[in-house]
């Protein structure tokens, strides 16, 4: 009895001993996400859902390198759209030395510097402004999203075809400011397709005489680039004028709030297209498919507030594939750098590549550092409170329709 | 019939059927090439410089809004049209981001005064057919 | 001697007298005040583990504006909710002149606290005579002017991301977040001082009084305007600076920080804190530090962002604060250590002898002066001479309050001349009057709040003084010091002469109502006047009161001074009075002399 209590708790010992030892070889990879968790909650959830799963998953399988195994952990700060409390948000990031800066581009102009002294990368998994990413003069700013660029020019290229005369709605928010610098460029070629250039105030509860101006200047159809609020403010002044012109939007038209809004008069959503950046990829759906029941899997699919023909239409989470694909692409870089020094990661982060979420590839290079081509932006359309591809765009018609109800 | 006569049938049916498919999924680079398209008159509106690797003919030029997208084709094997695209626009340093699936290659551009995507596939055997998107910067 | 050698010896002369005015004025609050110093400085050593530098800097850059807004809520009583805006302008103003030149980095800050200055008196003219609620609701939507600019001008605000600013050294240190905390620390630490130093001159009792009562303030002849002009501007400053120094420690200015909320949460500051102490306002930061712990437990508690409970937070603090008639965290602090250990008194008065002004006639010709349809003076003429007691009687309505009005230039007359010697008076204000040498008492026992009897006759000194200004002040030039004894001799004549100088360091709100009008008549006769009007000095007296009323009243005779004496009470006009004029409808009805001239 006696011999087996010791050689039991020895063996005890022994196993706290192994367990101890294996402890001390596993590190954390930290990825800070700084989003406006408070200002724009579907923004911000969607960007740390995205990268949640993507570290849960990495975790559970473990990544192992340069002897130690390391798991992935998320740390949530909200920005608030505050420029100076992303600054902040960052500064405690690199306290707490984060590997990485997950962002919705709030405050990336002030706040890369500071991440670029410890050679942090920074990846912007929403705002899509060309200003904000330039790997020669911010080498560690990188961005996994559809560019201004992209958008402006590919709704351009499938709307001047049309021979609409296009009125360019945006609003006074920096999104659509940074959206109309975009349009003015994608249309400066073609400025006999311009109808007219109006601003919308977003303050304003009525934008009636703005979508009158519109209709005055013999607008045949509206590209509106606005938040979704503001959009959804767009439409209905429209409707309820009794104006059926066909509007355009960006990706703020998937946003829930404008089925929302809009949820008493869902005709005034049919026909409504945006650009946004595809979902599948040339490798067909089936990736898609995996990445979006592993989300509803871990955070419940989220849900729009309206139905469609009596079932409830769930948001497909698109943007959470964006920065799930970059924390995948972070821990492929420690893997390539061995550890997590943040000088090899960051280097590393401009070699590796991986496969995204959709199947399509995801890398950056030394020279470009932008994740989501401008030809990768698709179109679809709203009918009864869920949209599809659109048939009339090449690569659009090859792409397949994404449930949405449940 | 006997069960190994059954089972025999079945194994070659079964490799007939799994043959039949691997024939369809060499069907595209495998397939014997018709006649080239015809080339265009005169040359496509490229942004200056913009490189064009040997073996490559032009067959049209559309205007797609601001954006213009030039087809055309290039001699042999897919692969080698990527490399050739890659050498090509490093050499006359454009920016570039790839990517290489089995039967189809992008290569997104950024130089000059422009933007876009060349995106190849390989039609068949010994042709890769080209999509040339340029956007004006 | 040789002019330097000369020039060293009095600056040796007036090194020791600051030491010893330092030493005699040394208060235990000093040392606690000291002492928060010391550990505010060592604060990011101590705690540094626990809360991140940064956050420490940026806590102390508001403490600093908030300390700022003090002057103007604290000193003026005047309720601003523009400090957010100030702190804007300067963060703005320096972020520009960073962004565009390659001036150091301090004087960048100081460029925002001028500009900042610039918008405080501004908006000082602009709210310089309104009532408080006014002055509050105005100043909220110079906070929302600035906050909508900054949204809509994104030249000015470099739009949502802000306007980034290069990094620059500060005071030759590397401009890490520790050298940002001390700097914030000593740059409150001296504007805390200057509260002091302003609230115990000239400045700060004049006002208080203006803050307290303005109609008591006015007939003291206090120039309230152009203090509370001056008070915004100060505050502005100061708040512009902190902003200058903020904007480089977060390295990007932005436009979503300095809106209405910021004003907000630095008006909680200031309350919470304790507006009147200097140390207050910063009290009021640590609280509001506290409060967005606290909203960050609720928010984690409820799995939403803390910030979203923070102004409610802020309000509900306020209002316990507000309703609970609870005084504010440092003067509550101070009064228990003050029970615990009362502060030395006063223990002898100042020397010096008082000034004395020149003599002379007052002369009203023909003064007329209508309200609408109703005349309520007609051609009344006078004449008040020295070392003679004139009184004014009359029934309710026959004009008496009017006329004394009119004579104080409280009220413009609409016909005739009034002339003091050979200064032309009809068309000076009360402020000039009171400078000429004629001021008046109220009706009412009018008080100004928490201030002493001694700091109540001040106000009344003040407006003898030459070298008594707000910087003279702060930096205690050996002129403000001497004419500072000078002005206590003085008062303390005048309250002697009311029979009040055993009660100097008592606070005015313990006198009683008799306490109260002598009180105000010691801080008129503290304007070294050579002509006094009291309006109904008598009112609710009791008989003992009385008595000493009467006593005052001779003694303002027998020191040579024209009083003008406006009563109901007909025993003491007998007692007192060398010439009685008797109004009726407007017009003087019947002149008595009395056999005493």
């Amino acid at each position: 009895m006696r011999a087996s209590a010791a050689t039991l708790a020895a063996l005890a010992l022994v196993a706290a001993g192994c367990g101890h030892s294996s402890a001390s070889k596993q590190r954390t990879i930290l990825i800070a996400v700084d989003a406006p968790f408070s200002r724009s909650p579907y923004i911000g959830n969607t960007i740390a859902n995205g990268g949640r799963l993507a570290s849960d998953q990495l975790t559970l399988r473990g990544i192992t390198t340069g002897g130690a195994t390391y798991r992935v952990r998320i740390l949530q700060l909200d920005n608030a759209l505050s420029p100076s409390r992303a600054v902040a948000n960052v500064r405690r990031a690199l306290r707490e030395h984060a590997t990485a800066i997950l962002t919705d581009g709030t405050g990336v102009d002030a706040a890369w510097r500071l991440a670029d002294k410890q050679h942090v990368p920074v990846c912007i998994a929403y705002q899509g402004g060309s200003k904000l990413v330039n790997p020669e003069n911010r080498p560690n700013v990188f961005r996994i999203a559809p560019t201004d660029h992209g958008l402006a020019f590919r709704l351009a290229e499938y709307l001047v075809p049309k021979r609409l005369k296009i009125a360019l709605l945006t609003d006074d928010s920096d999104y659509g400011q940074a959206g109309r610098d975009a349009l003015d460029d994608a249309f400066r070629t073609v400025p006999k397709a311009v109808a007219a250039r109006i601003t919308l105030p977003a303050s304003a509860s009525d934008l009636a005489p703005q979508v009158l101006e519109a209709r005055r200047s013999g607008a045949t159809a509206l590209l509106v680039w606005a938040r979704p609020a503001v959009l959804g403010k767009t439409i209905a002044a429209t409707r309820s004028a009794g104006w059926h012109v066909p509007v355009y939007s960006t990706p703020a038209a998937e946003d829930p709030v404008v089925r929302q809004q809009l949820a008493d008069h869902p005709s005034w959503v049919d026909g409504l297209t945006f650009a946004s950046g595809r979902m599948t990829a040339e490798l067909g759906p089936a990736p898609w498919s995996t990445f979006e029941a592993s989300y509803e899997t871990a955070f419940g699919a989220t849900s729009v507030g309206v139905k469609s023909h009596g079932r409830r239409v769930i948001a497909p989470p698109d943007y959470a594939m964006y920065s799930y694909d970059f924390v995948n692409l972070l821990a492929a870089a420690v893997q390539s750098a061995s550890g997590t020094d943040p000088a090899k990661v960051l280097s590393a982060l401009n070699q590796v590549t991986t496969r995204g979420a959709n199947g399509d590839e995801r890398g950056f290079n030394e020279r470009n550092h932008e994740g989501v081509v401008d030809d990768d932006v698709y179109f679809a359309r709203f009918r009864d409170m869920v949209f599809r591809p659109v048939g009339d765009d090449p690569l659009s018609s090859t792409l397949p329709e994404i449930s949405q109800v449940r | 019939m006997s069960r190994i006569g059954v089972l025999s049938v079945f194994v070659v049916l079964l490799a007939a059927a799994c043959g039949s498919e691997k024939k369809s999924e060499e069907g595209k680079a495998e397939k014997e090439c018709g006649a080239a398209p015809a080339a265009m008159a005169g040359q496509p509106t490229l942004p200056a410089k913009f490189p064009t690797p040997d073996m490559v003919t032009y067959t049209a030029e559309k205007k797609t809004g601001p954006s213009t997208i030039v087809s055309g084709y290039r001699e042999g094997e897919l692969a080698e049209a990527f490399d050739d695209y890659k050498s090509a626009f490093s050499s006359a340093g454009y920016v570039t981001k790839d990517e290489k699936e089995e039967d189809d290659a992008e290569v997104n551009f950024s130089g000059g005064s422009s933007t876009g995507q060349v995106k190849m596939i390989q039609s068949c055997k010994d042709r890769t057919t080209l999509s040339i998107t340029i956007r004006p910067q | 001697m040789s002019t330097p050698a000369a020039a060293a010896v009095r600056t040796g002369v007036a090194l020791r007298e600051t030491l010893a005015s330092a030493r005699e004025s040394w208060t235990d609050t000093a040392t606690a005040g000291g002492a928060v110093a010391v550990a505010a400085a060592l604060a990011p050593f101590v705690l540094g583990g626990l809360i991140a530098t940064d956050t420490l800097a940026s806590g102390a850059y508001l403490a600093l504006a908030a300390t700022g807004l003090g002057l103007c809520v604290g000193l003026a009583g005047v309720p601003s909710l523009a400090q957010g805006a100030f702190v804007g302008t300067g963060a703005f103003a320096a972020a520009h002149v960073l962004r565009h030149t390659q001036l150091p980095a301090e004087l960048c800050a100081l460029i925002g606290a001028i500009a900042a200055a610039g918008l405080g008196t501004a908006a000082g003219f602009a709210v310089r005579s309104l009532d408080a609620v006014r002055v509050a609701v105005g100043t909220w939507l110079l906070s929302w002017l600035l906050a909508l600019a900054l949204g809509a001008l994104p030249w000015l605000s470099g739009g949502a991301q802000g306007l980034v600013v290069p990094t620059r050294r500060l005071f030759g240190f590397s401009p890490t977040p520790l050298v940002h905390y001390e700097l914030a620390v000593i740059l409150t630490g001296l504007c805390a001082l200057a509260l002091v130093a302003l609230r115990r001159g000239p400045f700060g009792l004049d006002l208080a009084a203006a803050a307290r009562h303005r109609g008591a303030a006015a007939a003291l002849g206090v120039p309230m305007e152009r203090l509370r002009v001056g008070a915004f501007a100060a505050s502005a400053f100061v708040g512009g600076l902190a902003g200058g120094f903020a904007v480089q420690l977060d390295i990007v200015a932005d436009p979503t920080a300095y809106g209405p909320l910021l004003s907000f949460e630095l008006l909680v500051a200031v309350l919470v804190g304790g507006a009147a102490a200097a140390l207050g306002p910063s009290a009021g930061v640590v609280v509001l530090g506290l409060i967005a712990l606290a909203a960050r437990a609720l928010g984690g508690l409820a799995g939403v962002s803390g910030s979203r409970f923070q102004p409610m937070l802020e309000a509900l603090l306020l209002l316990a604060v507000l309703t609970t008639g609870g005084n504010a965290f440092v003067p509550a602090a101070i009064a228990s250590a003050r029970r615990l250990r009362p502060e030395r008194r006063r223990q002898s008065r100042p020397a010096g002898a008082p000034a004395r002004r020149r003599r002379e006639l007052l002369r009203a010709d023909e003064l007329s002066k209508r309200f609408g349809t109703v005349t309520a003076v007609d051609g009344v003429s006078l004449e008040l001479m020295p070392r003679t007691i004139t009184a004014l009687v009359g029934p309710n309505g026959s004009g008496k309050t009017t006329v004394l009005r009119l004579l104080a230039g409280a009220q413009p007359p609409d016909h005739g001349r009034i002339t003091l010697g050979s200064h032309e008076l009809t068309a000076a204000s009360a402020a000039e009057r009171v400078q000429i040498g004629l001021v008046r008492t109220l009706q009412t026992r009018a008080y100004f709040g928490e201030l002493t009897v001694l700091q109540h006759a001040l106000v009344g000194t003040n407006r003898t003084r030459r070298h008594g200004g707000a910087v003279r002040a702060l930096v205690s030039t050996p002129l403000y010091r001497a004419e500072n004894r000078l002005a206590e001799a003085q008062t303390f004549a005048a309250l002697e002469t009311v029979g009040l100088a055993a009660d100097a360091d008592r606070p005015a709100s313990e006198l009683t109502g008799a306490g109260r009008q002598r009180l105000m008549i010691a801080a008129a006769l503290a304007t070294n006047p050579s002509v006094f009007l009291l309006d109904e000095p008598s009112a609710g007296a009791a008989p003992e009161d009385l008595e000493r009323l009467t006593a005052i009243l001779r003694r303002l005779k027998a020191d040579g001074l024209a009083v003008l004496l406006v009563e109901h009470n007909l025993s003491l006009v007998r007692a007192v009075a060398d010439e009685t004029l008797e109004l009726e409808l407007g017009r003087v009805v019947r002149r008595e002399t009395n056999g005493r001239l």
